[in-house]
């Protein structure tokens, strides 16, 4: 019972934290370019500030424009109590790691429909590119998933961080499955080299696109169901590929630990993530498949070396 | 007499055809002006009697009697709108289609009595360790070519493009739900009847057929402006992942691995009941719009969400299943599929076959984002936006009937996804029994997906309450869409179904036969794109100029009249048999 209560605990934590994270990030960014930055707290202004705004909707919207980013917020939210934060244990039996991924495709789903609901063309020029993209996603996290399960004979996300939480030394091919997840959260949360989420122009017009006809409340709930979604593909790149000291007891001293260290490695993932974004340019559409390619390749050789060697 | 495999697609047919009967009774109206409708029932009856006579049969004559009436029932629905050039065309290439199939699973039937000496279904599995391995992979090869022109494998799918368009929706959502799948049953039962071991290459041809049917036509799917073409051709990809799924439990069934065999074929089963339901969902739905907008070129319609509720909502639901979102349908198998290609691999000793496996699974999880790409074109592009042509729409035209037939579908669809823990442990059962294994364990696969739907409800529940109902109601504000400052937004500057798929045919247009074509005529450039299916294009049209010239060749010795055509028909007969009980 108490697991349970944990693992909820936990989850209700990330829901509660990503805006934070978010800040964090632009922070970071900020630091980087040398300016000041706005506060860490923003993003919560800015929902704040949304929710407390009325609705304007297109004319041409339909049920999608009503339901969608509720549905949207719900998933995320759902999706967030099927992964381990900061504990983890052995005897979790829900979190299988395909029902994550697919649940996070629902976010995805929704948004590229938005986006040609109001019948604007930026709309369905962003949902258009976010079917491309994740075309080429799926496969990376078909091979991705291949390797943690022959790494760990196990689909559950909670197992799989239980045992390579007590990994002492990582292999090779775990450093570069790693390397091509980190690409794949790139790809997946439309972040440079893939999309700029910082501009309105039209070349990076990906997922701000989709939600240039929200406003208010609803633009607030997309807006945390994308950034919850975001940190959920950190959280799980983390505690998949990079689980070291996770709590696995209901112990105080543990958990402080791993919390601790779990918001070490956010920061330090943020770090790099902020370190990608102001050190390169958002790649031409039609050059995404390749940088992909890339992380198809480098995550088959991690399989092939697991498999055969 | 009539044992799981057999009672599992029974309750399929039972269980679509209902909910597409009722539709018809709604939508067969708009025919009854041209067409006689009594005609319709009555060839839809025996297509129905005909495919359960298929799945109770029990002796190779009788599935052949009742396939060739199936074959035939299903040409005349197709050909239904006679008066039209093009419904002709597509009518002759299904018949000559399905009797290719038919052909190829006489053949088939001649060899198993060839082999065994006997028709009965019972007797056969009896019979069956007396075959060695060739034998039997000359059955399967012939099985796999019989039951995948049914279905639409490639290379033998390019019936599925032309024949759905051209017949009315509730047919196409018959032909496409449910008999595809007996094309499915009919190569399980031959599974079931030679439950042996093939030579290893058999199953990598029967997997790799399948990721090569699923990437081939998803692709294909992308670029159709035509719904019931893309519908066609998305069927096609399924029906490829169904059958590469039953090739790796064939595969797992050689190695003795009944439990991981079980789980594989319960993932293929279950896929087969998924797609016939989102499938015939969404085929009824395009029918829907076919008759209220009577268009069904995507450059034509767009924002029927405002003019028809109802099958907007249905449709939502079946193409949400169709990508394969949690909790819905589509996603159970999609899960269990790509669960299987992951699972005990690493007991597979032999190289190539983990090359194979991993290739489907790949090809497989990139036909499902695919798939995805496919049904979001769809639906956004048919039912979201603006409407683009400039036709009436008449949506008194849908009637309570047809609502009635989709809304028991998209209940279907939501039901078999939140309860598929449940249907899994029955669908087990039948795998069992193919597979010949008795085990009392049943199959458990978790409980997420209705831990999900559970959490999804509550919270969309809860926000529904927060921001829509409690509060602000009368504050929504309802303007023009955004134009960035500009204000003369048109219909046709949203992005049409040409549109939206072109990123993904500047990668693989070469698949699709994609061109695109500028041409210039007083100032104006017309920018047209072009696709072809390739198969058909190098391969058919090739088969069909060889055939002519021979047919030209022939007709010399045809003179028209009866007693000469009478002297050849026993003249090859003889020389035929001749052949048969001398060489083969």
């Amino acid at each position: 019972m108490k697991v349970y209560i944990m693992c909820i605990v936990q989850s209700l934590f990330l829901i509660i934290i990503s805006p934070l994270f978010t800040g964090v990030l632009r922070k970071i960014k900020a630091f980087l370019r040398g300016y000041k930055g706005s506060s860490i707290l923003q993003p919560y202004y800015d929902i704040h500030k949304l929710v407390g705004k009325s609705r304007v909707i297109s004319n041409n919207s339909s049920f999608i424009t009503v339901i969608g980013p509720l549905f949207c917020f719900a998933g995320a939210i759902g999706i967030a109590f099927f992964i381990p934060v900061f504990y983890t244990n052995a005897l979790v039996s829900w979190g299988n790691i395909l029902v994550i991924f697919f649940g996070l495709a629902l976010i995805k789903f929704i948004n590229s429909l938005i986006g040609l609901d109001s019948g604007s063309t930026f709309g369905g020029m962003g949902s258009s590119r976010e079917m491309f993209i994740s075309f080429f996603g799926e496969p990376i996290l078909f091979i991705l998933i291949l390797f943690l399960y022959h790494e760990t004979k196990t689909f559950n996300t909670f197992y799989i961080s239980f045992l390579n939480s007590k990994l002492l030394l990582y292999s090779v091919q775990h450093i570069m499955a790693g390397v091509a997840f980190f690409i794949l959260i790139l790809a997946e949360n439309a972040r440079i080299p893939i999309d700029n989420p910082e501009t309105h122009l039209e070349l990076t017009m990906v997922h701000e696109a989709m939600v240039l006809d929200m406003s208010g409340p609803d633009l607030a709930l997309l807006e945390l169901s994308s950034s919850i979604k975001f940190m959920i593909f950190l959280t799980l790149g983390l505690n998949l590929f990079l689980p070291m000291n996770m709590a696995s007891t209901m112990e105080w001293i543990p958990i402080f630990i791993s919390l601790a260290f779990y918001l070490l490695k956010m920061i330090a993932a943020l770090f790099a993530v902020a370190i990608i974004e102001t050190s390169m340019a958002k790649f031409r559409l039609f050059r995404v498949p390749e940088l992909l390619a890339a992380a198809f390749s480098i995550g088959l050789t991690a399989l092939t070396i697991n498999f055969f060697l | 007499m009539i044992d799981e495999l057999s009672l599992f697609f029974l309750i399929l047919i039972v269980a679509v055809i209902i909910p597409i009967g009722i539709y018809s009774i709604g939508y067969l109206k708009e025919y009854s002006e041209k067409y006689s409708v009594r005609y319709i029932y009555f060839m839809t009856f025996i297509f129905i009697i005909s495919m359960i006579g298929v799945i109770l049969s029990r002796t190779s004559i009788a599935f052949m009697f009742f396939w060739e009436l199936m074959s035939a029932s299903s040409f005349f629905l197709v050909i239904i709108e006679y008066d039209k050039q093009k419904t002709i065309k597509a009518g002759i290439m299904y018949f000559i289609m399905t009797h290719i199939s038919g052909l190829l699973l006489m053949l088939m039937f001649g060899f198993i009595f060839k082999y065994t000496g006997t028709f009965v279904f019972s007797q056969i599995t009896n019979l069956h360790q007396a075959l060695d391995e060739k034998q039997m992979a000359v059955i399967f090869i012939l099985a796999l070519a019989g039951f995948g022109a049914k279905s639409g494998l490639v290379p033998l799918h390019p019936w599925l493009p032309k024949a759905h368009p051209a017949a009315p929706s509730n047919i196409s959502a018959m032909m496409s739900g449910v008999m595809l799948k007996i094309g499915v049953y009919g190569f399980l039962r031959i599974f079931m009847l030679f439950p042996g071991k093939l030579p290893m290459a058999v199953y990598a041809i029967v997997m790799l057929t399948g990721a090569i049917t699923a990437i081939f036509s998803i692709l294909n799917a992308l670029v159709q402006d035509d719904i019931k073409r893309l519908l066609a051709y998305s069927s096609s990809e399924n029906i490829g992942i169904i059958f590469g799924t039953i090739g790796l439990s064939m595969f797992f069934h050689y190695l003795e691995m009944s439990t991981a065999a079980g789980f594989v074929l319960t993932a293929a089963l279950l896929h087969s009941l998924n797609h016939a339901v989102f499938k015939s969902l969404l085929f009824l739905t395009a029918g829907a719009v076919n008759s209220a907008a009577s268009s069904k070129n995507m450059h034509d319609l767009g924002g029927l969400y405002s003019k028809m509720k109802f099958t907007a909502i249905c449709a939502f639901v079946g193409t949400a299943a169709i990508s394969a979102i949690p909790p819905l349908n589509g996603f159970a198998s999609e899960f269990m599929i790509l669960t299987s290609f992951m699972k005990d691999i690493d007991v597979v000793k032999t190289d190539y076959m983990v090359f194979v496996i991993v290739t489907c699974g790949i090809a497989f999880a990139a036909a499902g984002a695919g798939s995805m790409y496919v049904a979001v074109k769809n639906f956004g592009i048919t039912f979201l936006g603006v409407h683009r042509g400039n036709r009436e729409i008449d949506s008194s035209k849908i009637t309570s009937s047809m609502k009635l037939g989709m809304g028991i579908l998209s209940v279907y669809t939501i039901g078999f996804g939140v309860a598929a823990p449940w249907i899994v442990k029955i669908l087990y059962r039948v795998s069992g029994a193919v597979l010949g294994f008795k085990e009392t364990s049943t199959l458990y696969i978790g409980y997420d997906i209705t831990i999900f739907a559970t959490i999804l409800l509550i919270c969309v529940g809860i926000l529904y309450f927060f921001f829509r109902a409690s509060k602000d109601h009368d504050e929504i504000e309802i303007s023009d869409t955004w134009g960035c400052g500009f204000n003369r937004l048109k219909p046709n500057m949203q992005y049409s179904s040409g549109g939206y798929s072109q990123p993904a045919m500047k990668v693989f247009g070469w698949v699709t036969g994609y061109s695109k074509e500028i041409r210039k005529s007083n100032e104006t450039f017309h920018i047209s794109q072009k696709v072809k299916d390739l198969i058909e294009f190098h391969i058919y049209n090739r088969i069909i100029e060889v055939t002519s010239i021979i047919a030209k060749q022939v007709s010399i010795i045809q003179h028209g009249r009866i007693q000469t055509c009478i002297v050849y028909i026993f003249v090859s007969l003889a020389v035929a048999m001749i052949i048969v009980s001398k060489y083969l």
